[in-house]
């Protein structure tokens, strides 16, 4: 039984213990995920503290909070490296990124890292060719309830650049939310580049 | 040595004794509801629990459905002092619109009035883009259902209660005393904690949030959930907006 | 549906024969009457909390996305539920939800829930109805009840914090801050959970439903053995999934895949029973079989996929192979490819480029097994055959959600 969330959050401020979130100012670039992918948002976002179990590859931003929409980055995973932490006596594991991964692999390994934390409805609405960092990569739009919460949709674009993968992925509550920060999505990868 | 043994939520509460009370949240430009308008008051989200001696939570179905008649009527008793209409939606049914819209925006509600809590009301939950800005929406579904139902405003009301059963304030007695040879468990005595908002149908917007935690106050009486009601809805009045503006 | 209070009505006899002569069992089933008379209603202020919080958590099922609306694989197996104590249940309420582990809850309300995880693992009528049946001498039994007496009777100042397997925290949870009634904390906190797990329900309640559900299926004439091939499948799964993990197989009971070994003398027990009740039986026993395959036919292919996208694979290799013993499919080759694919070990392309390339040759194969088969054949640089498969999935899926992507590839 886990205590309200908004309990812990502010028992543990007491003890000093979190990070807060950081603001990501608009119209500048930002280095996200590491130090290759840089990114140029017409908006301000919030930069959530770095999460227990997260890879050193990725970062995510919130407008509202991330209970409602996020903008998640992964920038640069290298071959042989996994989208989550996971330790080795996991039976659900995700699938290792290999640079020779087949668009459909990319996919699999993108839906893994959501069925392994349990969610079992989880749909893939459409997989196309994009333009992503100078070249084609692929577009993902996808829909999912989590076990508890609300239904969400998402919407990722990914490819694979010198064996590394950059992922750049959308998540809202399909209520409003995901469609209010669609355009700016749109924005975020348009600027994205590699330094 | 002193040894402690401090559940999270003691922690909690010892530090907000030192801390201020939270501010109630408005939108910019907000202006109390008054005059002609049409309220409803969704079917508030309230239970109230014991808590038991091993520290467990337990449902107390007689308290809960007294907490929220008593809420109900202090709900229904703020309404009529204000004027415009205001419908207290007792079932889900009678809160018109369509039963899915209906399910669907309390749904969402409760995603949003939880961002709320954790990015308003908490130091570290601060998000730097809504600093001095209160601009958290329900969006279509709420504009989908104002037009279903014929309502302006919707009121959303959430509380938890809970209290110690007998047991429990005897151990924290002694908890106390320990405190005094270097043992201190301080297990807590249960807690209230409320919010309550209100969501222009119009636009889909929160256009008012206030948030109550407290270790005192009793719901399952008619004078705490007076008590709660009140603290809950006091920026909503327009005397006290009127109060404000003198202040500024 | 309101989730109002109702009385899950029921009496059940005990077992018109005389059980003498069965000493080495622990709990006879003729010790057992059933706690919860037709009519009943909760007795106290424990029970009418619990039942409270319970009609939250039954509202969010009835619009919750993991609902499966099934309408026949419902009336089935709310069939077998009243074959079994009987008699009609109106006032029991069945979801189907979609969950990929093994399990089935039965509320005090009456209100059951079966996860598709126990459809995917089942094998015929009799294993179902030895689960229902379990569930049932839970709830009859009132051990949900009993439990969280015992766990409350426990002095313990941070109990509240601890994992779901508490009543009260289970329905605090599922009722409160974190999201009105999200029911996966409830069937694991309020419920009979199908597990043997010792941490959920003591031994004695473990036996005790054996004994009961073991004398409802007998009644029924279904095989008494049904019940202990089902706990004995699900070893054999775990200690598949932990083999290929090179661990040793353990118990962590969180997992509700992760069944507590059983003891030696609670399978004896079983063993014993079912041995005696199928002496004592001169009618001949039914599995059932046939039914429950045709039952679960138009959702197989959803169940497979739910279970290999987890990527355990010791545990689908294995079911894969057990539903493999009636004879290859297309279906089932295919997902022996996806397994190795997601897997992704040394040598595991070349299986799944097997895997697929055998669906592909067979008439049932599935239009995504197309899709893998091309896509292997892209990979081990066979680029004409990929491109045949590829368009092959094309034909056979013109709307396919990545049409798009393929289009692409082809295009190369």
């Amino acid at each position: 039984m886990k205590l309200p969330f908004a309990l812990i959050l502010v028992a543990l401020s007491l003890t000093g213990c979190m990070v807060s979130y950081t603001l990501v100012p608009a119209a500048e670039e930002s280095l996200v995920g590491g130090d290759e992918l840089v990114v140029k948002p017409a908006i301000a976002w919030n930069a959530l503290p770095v999460n227990y179990g997260q890879t050193k590859w990725d970062e995510t931003w919130t407008r509202n909070g991330p209970l409602l929409d996020t903008v998640s980055f992964v920038g640069g995973l290298p071959d042989g490296q996994t989208l989550l932490k996971q330790k080795k006596k996991d039976d659900q594991k995700v699938p290792v990124f290999k640079a020779d991964m087949t668009p459909q692999d990319l996919v699999s390994m993108m839906e893994a890292s959501y069925r392994v934390r349990g969610i079992t409805v989880f749909e893939i609405e459409s997989v196309d060719p994009a333009d992503f960092l100078g070249g084609k990569g692929l577009k993902v739009h996808y829909k999912y309830a989590p076990n508890d919460g609300m239904a969400k949709k998402g919407v990722a674009v990914a490819r694979i650049v010198d064996e590394k993968l950059y992922v750049i992925k959308l998540e809202g509550v399909s209520s409003h939310y995901f469609d209010a920060s669609t355009p700016e999505f749109d924005q975020i990868v348009a600027s994205a580049r590699l330094k | 040595m002193v040894r402690r043994v401090m559940p999270v939520t003691a922690i909690l509460l010892l530090a907000l004794a030192g801390c201020a009370a939270p501010k109630q949240q408005t939108s910019v430009g907000y202006v109390p509801p008054a005059g002609n308008h049409k309220v409803v008051v969704m079917r508030p989200d309230i239970a109230v629990d014991v808590l038991t001696v091993g520290g467990l939570l337990e449902r107390r179905e007689d308290w809960t459905i007294t907490a929220r008649d008593n809420v109900l009527a202090s709900l229904q008793a703020q309404q009529a002092k204000r004027g415009g209409q205001t419908q207290i939606a007792i079932t889900r049914e009678s809160a018109g619109g369509e039963d899915a819209t209906v399910i669907a925006l309390n749904q969402l509600h409760q995603a949003v009035g939880q961002s709320v809590m954790v990015h308003k009301f908490s130091p570290i939950g601060a998000l730097p883009t809504k600093k001095d800005v209160f601009d958290w929406t329900l969006g279509e579904l709420a504009v989908q259902y104002g037009a279903q139902s014929g309502y302006d405003y919707a009121f959303f009301l959430y509380a938890r209660d809970s209290f110690s059963s007998g047991g429990r304030a005897a151990l924290q007695a002694v908890g106390a005393l320990g405190c005094i040879v270097g043992v201190c468990v301080i297990p807590p005595g249960g807690m209230q904690q409320a919010f309550a908002s209100l969501v222009e149908l119009k636009t889909g917007k929160l256009v008012w949030f206030n948030h109550v935690l407290s270790s005192t106050g009793d719901i399952r009486t008619q004078a705490g959930a007076d008590a709660l009601v009140e603290k809950l809805l006091e920026g909503m009045n327009p005397e006290s907006q009127a109060k404000k503006k003198k202040k500024a | 549906m309101r989730g109002s209070r109702r009385q899950f009505m029921l009496g059940v006899g005990g077992c018109a024969a005389c059980m003498s002569g069965l000493t080495n069992a622990r709990v006879l089933p003729t010790d057992l009457e059933a706690l919860i008379p037709a009519g009943y209603k909760p007795a106290d202020a424990d029970e009418r909390g619990i039942w409270q919080s319970i009609e939250q958590i039954e509202e969010s099922i009835q619009t919750s996305p993991q609902l499966l609306q099934a309408p026949a694989m419902h009336a089935y197996i709310r069939s077998i539920i009243e074959r079994l104590v009987g008699r009609p249940t109106p006032d029991l309420r069945l979801y189907l939800m979609r969950n990929s582990s093994f399990n089935a809850s039965m509320f005090p309300s009456g209100m059951m829930i079966v996860h598709t995880g126990l459809m995917a693992r089942v094998r015929n009528e009799a294993q179902l109805a030895a689960v229902l049946g379990h569930e049932a001498g839970h709830y009859f039994r009132k051990h949900s009840i009993d439990q969280y007496r015992s766990i409350r009777g426990k002095a313990a100042a941070m109990a509240w914090l601890s994992t779901a397997t508490s009543v009260g925290g289970g329905a605090y949870a599922a009722a409160g801050y974190g999201g009105a009634g999200n029911w996966i904390y409830a069937a694991s906190a309020i419920n009979a959970a199908v597990t043997m797990s010792v941490f959920q329900f003591s031994r004695t309640h473990e036996a005790e439903a054996d004994a009961y559900g073991i004398s409802l299926m007998s009644r029924c004439g279904y095989s008494p053995y049904a019940a202990s091939q089902v706990w004995n499948q699900l070893i054999e799964e775990r200690k598949a999934s932990a083999a290929y993990r090179d661990k040793r197989y353990k118990d962590r009971s969180k997992s509700v895949l992760s069944t507590h070994p059983p003891t030696e003398d609670r399978m004896q027990d079983l063993a014993d029973t079912a041995e005696f009740l199928s002496a004592r039986n001169e009618q001949a026993v039914f599995d059932g079989r046939a039914e429950w395959l045709a039952a679960v036919e138009p959702h197989r292919a959803m169940l497979l996929d739910e279970q290999v996208r987890v990527n355990d694979p010791g545990a689908s290799l294995y079911l894969i192979e057990s539903l493999a013993q009636d004879g290859w499919t297309g279906l089932l080759r295919y997902n022996e490819g996806e397994i190795y694919r997601l897997r992704g070990e040394a040598g595991d392309q070349e299986k799944a480029a097997a895997a697929y390339a055998a669906a592909a040759a067979m008439p049932d194969a599935p239009p995504e097994a197309w899709r893998s088969h091309g896509y292997a054949l892209l990979k081990a640089g066979k680029a004409e055959d990929g491109r045949v498969a590829l368009n092959r999935y094309l034909e056979m899926n013109p709307s396919a959600k990545d049409a798009g992507l393929v289009r692409f590839t082809l295009a190369q």
